[in-house]
């Protein structure tokens, strides 16, 4: 079981330039990863996962 | 390959953003240090996921430039970044920024002037990631 600052540190990484520090505060929390709780993870949604990690490690 | 289907499904919004910079200028330092893998000494701000990271922070797999800064900024620092890293490049342009027309879109930040609001960039920052990413891959 993740946390959900794990959860929210598991999508594709991207280095961001934007010109207001103000506006990054509200703008990263909401670009942020989060899984919908009222779903199951599911084997296929776990293998998915693993793809998307991995895909983006190895590039 | 990367693929629309390979984003779990319980997963909204696929992108984290690990590092953020408000001007080339630190980017051009900051980016280079970032790509190596290891972490910031004295970053220009503490926004991004590897901040929590401390020692093990992560890569980045792309490098989203926003519409505040104009196309001859963007093209310089570009330039100078190069391309041997290998990452997509998002560039997010004003008119991929919607209801910019409208003033109730738009707010004064000090130090900065008018910017548009963070509900509104948050739609085209996610819009702009998506479509550049799975285009790029």
């Amino acid at each position: 079981m993740t946390s959900p600052s794990e959860e929210r540190d598991q999508g594709i990484p991207v280095f961001m330039i934007g010109r207001s520090a103000e506006n990054g505060k509200e703008i990263l929390p909401a670009l942020a990863p989060e899984f919908d709780s009222t779903r199951e993870a599911t084997p296929c949604s776990l293998l998915q996962m693993f793809l998307l990690t991995y895909t983006t490690l190895t590039q | 390959m990367f693929t629309p289907s390979n984003v779990p499904s319980n997963l909204h919004n696929p992108h984290t953003v690990i590092h953020f910079c408000t001007s080339t200028a630190a980017a051009r330092q900051e980016l280079p240090v970032v790509l190596s893998g290891k972490p910031v000494s004295q970053p220009q701000t503490t926004l991004g996921s590897n901040t929590q990271r401390g020692v093990s922070p992560r890569k980045p797999a792309a490098i989203f430039v926003g519409a505040g800064f104009d196309r001859e900024d963007y093209e310089a620092f570009r330039g100078d970044v190069g391309e041997d890293h290998g990452l997509p490049w998002v560039r997010e342009e004003k008119s991929d920024i919607q209801g910019l027309d409208n003033p109730d879109n738009w707010m004064f930040r000090e130090g900065i002037g008018r910017v548009p609001k963070p509900e509104v960039l948050v739609k085209s920052v996610s819009m702009v990631l998506s479509r550049d990413l799975l285009a790029a891959r």
